[in-house]
């Protein structure tokens, strides 16, 4: 071997000689020496931009003061060091963010003066050309920023990245247009092919529950769009806003052929249903995999009653464990004689609706 | 040429191949970790992680919480828990048959009383003897089950059959949890469209020698003690390198223990953690991939950069090696358990790259080294080796292993930079130059004897003494009250 003083014919240490290795263990040494110089150059920057940034911080406080104190930024100078700053492009980013942030903790009169102060040291002008910057995260950075700085002149633009084949883009895109136009900013749901994902539906719920409800334009369409996440949306304004007038369609999304659009249906459906609603989530539950029979068995507390008795018996017999508990939940609650029933079931069948008896019993007791 | 020349340059070429792949892999990997990483910061940098706290849409949850002989910190660290800011959320925590006074310490600090609870065995597991529920609404989020001693494994698998939510964050007891971790944690489980997202994992840091208080992580320091800190260098390399670099390419087999989530259809689905196992995190992650691969569903498991969650990391010889030995018998039998995966291309980059790299590179490498250090030592008393090559070779190795580490600590500042005073920088500097002497050896020696004990079929986890990281923690009578933590509120004063 390479290593040995055999005397072989070594063929491998005729390629490897132990002056390669020197030469490779050289590089590692230098390559070694430059990223700790880097760590530590590394370090120094962030320390002093985190300095920098307390400054701006400091005086941005100090101008935000004055202003609250004036209650207005008219006569209120700009602070001097800010101007001085801003030939450095980083510089610039550092102002923005500190704005952007303050602009966030304030309302009112406070809130439209910093709005003024990002125009009056042109830094939207930096947003906005973000917008047009090839990379996505730049992107995102600019709509953020005209977002959270009011920048409705803007909408035509950003409207169109509603749509944009990056996630990130389209997910700040319609962030924005909901945070200027609240429920009518919604109509990028007409569009809109790309899925909207989980959180962002959840992150658009949460907008618009800070805003005054006023009405869904296009409900409909959304309800039978050809994107799911579309559909899914559309089922959780109805249950959050109890759209009763979609009842007929959110039925039909019952049928749907992908499964989370099923389970927001049946939840939607338990929000906004009628006397007949318990039946159809009853016609359903057949149809359905283990998931959504657990959540419908879940939702029909809210609405079943002593007609769906014999569909909770027959469940109570069939089926898995968490079914079973849930279906007893449900005809506890729910109707007429439930725990009687259930007692009764516990004392002919004790394993396992004793313990399912004696579970639901000493929940009713707390 | 002769025939035992020809013997000799095959070993050659065969322990050559061998290294020259670990070495390119630990290239890749280290390329692959940066833009990972890239594009999580860039990704979530405007992220509002409030929203899927208040969210009534936000995903249900079950942290799961298994304890054995924990009293001296019991009390504090549910509390800690409870504080978790989230809407959806429950608190499992399971008495695995503590010998200690664990038990009668909650219920009395949290005024628990035994109720009538159904109990699905989904998984077979010991029997649950007790069920305990708060009469105080505040602690009504916390359940906390009583059962037969079974183990760290049966315990979760306790706490699965137990949660009602959809989703369930198994946890360390003992771990510190940054404000926002569940958060972050989440938050992939709701970001794809097309692929199911199974499993997530954040990164795991070194706790020793941080000001902790109250179950709080107050400030950040480098470990003082050597074993720590070298142990520091080793969990920043293996997550913020290795995990993002395999997650980046959904190739990731392990998600740590002591704080990880799943979507819990699919762990019940594949029969929980296996209890047969010491190494029953990776196990079920491995399980939960098969599933899927043999059920042709895509998916994803998911890994964030973030630090998440602060762990106390051996400080003596003794109880490290007792810690890799289980790792090593661990990775044995979660990889022969799966055995059929290896090179089976029906399971993808899960059979052809995943499971080979875990093989070759984590089951193997303790083994091929100290075959190698014992075939040196003969070698050198038969005066056979030819130290010119010899000290090229491992001059080539260890300032190899320098630069990697130099590069761990490069993304560690340029990323999360959680040591930020220069002279801890040096330490771990100085510290890595240490690691090919000291602890790299004791690593190897250790996975050799998990190697020895699993021929033996020992199967036992290894007492785990911990010197406990809560520095107010005393066994209290009643617990404080639970104040919510508001994870943007509070900023973390490091």
């Amino acid at each position: 071997m390479i290593l040995l003083k055999t005397g072989f014919n070594d063929g491998f240490a005729r390629h490897v000689k132990p002056v390669y290795m020197y030469g490779a263990s050289v590089v590692f040494i230098l390559v070694t020496i430059a990223l700790v110089i880097a760590t530590f150059y590394t370090l120094y920057i962030k320390k002093k931009k985190n300095s920098f940034k307390k400054s701006i911080g400091h005086t941005l406080e100090e101008w935000i003061t004055e202003v609250i104190i004036n209650e207005s930024s008219v006569g209120v100078a700009v602070p001097e060091n800010l101007e001085k700053l801003f030939k450095k492009p980083q510089a610039r980013q550092l102002v923005i963010d500190e704005l952007v942030r303050n602009k966030s903790s304030f309302l009112g009169s406070v809130s439209e003066n910093i709005i003024n102060l990002y125009y009056q040291l042109g830094l939207n002008v930096d947003s906005r050309i973000k917008l047009d910057d090839s990379r996505t995260h730049i992107q995102c950075q600019g709509i953020h920023e005209l977002c959270v700085m009011e920048q409705k002149d803007q909408l035509q633009k950003v409207y169109r990245f509603t749509n944009s084949i990056n996630k990130d883009v389209r997910i700040e895109a319609q962030t924005a247009v909901i945070q200027w136009y609240g429920f009518k900013g919604l109509r990028f749901l007409d569009v809109v092919s790309f899925p909207i994902t989980e959180f962002q539906q959840l992150k658009l719920l949460e907008l618009l529950r800070q805003l005054p409800f006023t009405n869904f334009s296009n409900f409909n369409k959304w309800l039978t769009s050809t994107n799911d996440t579309v559909v899914s949306f559309a089922l959780k304004l109805a249950e959050h806003y109890n759209q009763v007038q979609v009842h007929k369609e959110a039925e039909q999304c019952l049928q749907h052929k992908n499964e989370a659009v099923r389970v927001q249906a049946v939840k939607t459906l338990a929000k906004i249903g009628d006397s007949k609603t318990a039946h159809l989530l009853t016609l359903a539950y057949e149809k359905e995999k283990f998931t959504n029979k657990l959540n419908i068995l879940k939702e029909l507390p809210k609405i079943a009653g002593d007609n769906q008795r014999d569909f909770l018996i027959v469940q109570l017999h069939e089926g898995h464990e968490y079914l079973k508990l849930a279906a007893a939940k449900v005809l506890a609650k729910c109707t007429s004689e439930g725990m009687e029933i259930l007692e009764a079931k516990s004392y002919d069948t004790p394993v396992p609706y004793k313990d399912i008896f004696l579970h639901l019993k000493s929940e009713a007791e707390r | 040429m002769r025939w035992d020349s020809m013997i000799y340059d095959l070993i050659t070429y065969v322990i050559f191949i061998y290294s020259g792949t670990q070495l390119l892999f630990y290239v890749l990997i280290g390329l692959y970790s940066i833009g990972a990483t890239n594009k999580y910061a860039n990704k979530n940098s405007l992220t509002d992680y409030k929203l899927l706290a208040v969210s009534p849409y936000a995903p249900s949850i079950s942290i799961l919480a298994p304890a054995y002989n924990e009293e001296a910190n019991i009390i504090e660290n549910v509390r800690s828990l409870l504080s978790i800011y989230y809407n959806n959320l429950e608190l499992i925590v399971i008495n695995d048959g503590s010998k200690d006074d664990s038990l009668h310490q909650l219920i009395a600090a949290y005024d628990l009383v035994k109720i009538d609870y159904f109990v699905s065995y989904q998984i077979a597991t010991k029997p649950v003897r007790g069920v305990y529920k708060s009469k105080n609404p505040i602690y009504k989020k916390l359940v906390v089950v009583d059962k037969a001693n079974g183990g760290k494994a049966d315990a979760l698998n306790v706490g699965i059959n137990m949660a009602s939510n959809d989703y369930i964050v198994c946890i360390d007891v003992d771990c510190v949890l940054e404000q926002d971790a569940l958060l972050k944690l989440m938050k992939p489980f709701l970001e794809t469209t097309g692929e199911k997202v199974i499993a997530t994992g954040g990164v795991v840091r070194i706790a020793n020698s941080c000001e902790i208080q109250r179950g709080r992580l107050l400030k950040v320091h480098l470990p003082k003690q050597y074993l720590p800190r070298m142990q520091a260098l080793e969990y920043i390399r293996a997550f913020l390198l290795g995990r993002m670099a395999w997650s980046r390419i959904n190739g990731l087999l392990l998600i740590s223990g002591a704080f990880g989530a799943f979507d819990k259809e699919i762990a019940i689905k594949v029969g929980g953690y296996d209890h047969k196992t010491v190494g029953e995190d990776m196990e079920l992650v491995v399980r939960m991939r098969r599933h899927m691969e043999e059920l042709k569903l895509p998916y994803k498991v998911a890994f964030i950069p973030d630090p998440l969650c602060w762990t106390e990391a051996p400080a003596s010889y003794k109880i490290l090696g007792r810690q890799r030995n289980r790792w090593t018998r661990g990775t044995i039998e979660t990889l022969g358990i799966h055995k059929k995966m290896f090179f089976n291309p029906r399971y993808g980059l899960l059979g052809m790259l995943s499971y080979p790299y875990w093989f070759f590179f984590e089951m193997c490498a303790p083994g091929v080294e100290f075959i190698g250090l014992v075939a040196f030592v003969i070698m050198a008393f038969f005066k056979l080796i030819y130290w010119p090559t010899f000290f090229a070779f491992l001059l080539f190795i260890i300032t190899f292993g320098y630069l990697y580490s130099a590069f761990a600590i490069y993304m560690e500042v340029r990323t999360y930079n959680q040591y930020r005073r220069k002279t801890d920088i040096i330490k771990l500097l100085l510290t890595v130059l240490t690691e090919p002497f000291i602890f790299h050896p004791f690593v190897v020696l250790s996975g050799v004897r998990g190697y020895i004990d699993k021929m033996q079929n020992k199967s036992s986890w290894g007492e785990m003494t911990r010197q406990g990281l809560n520095k107010n923690a005393r066994p209290a009578i009643a617990a404080a009250p639970v104040t919510v933590k508001n994870v943007l509120l509070q900023a973390q004063e490091n």
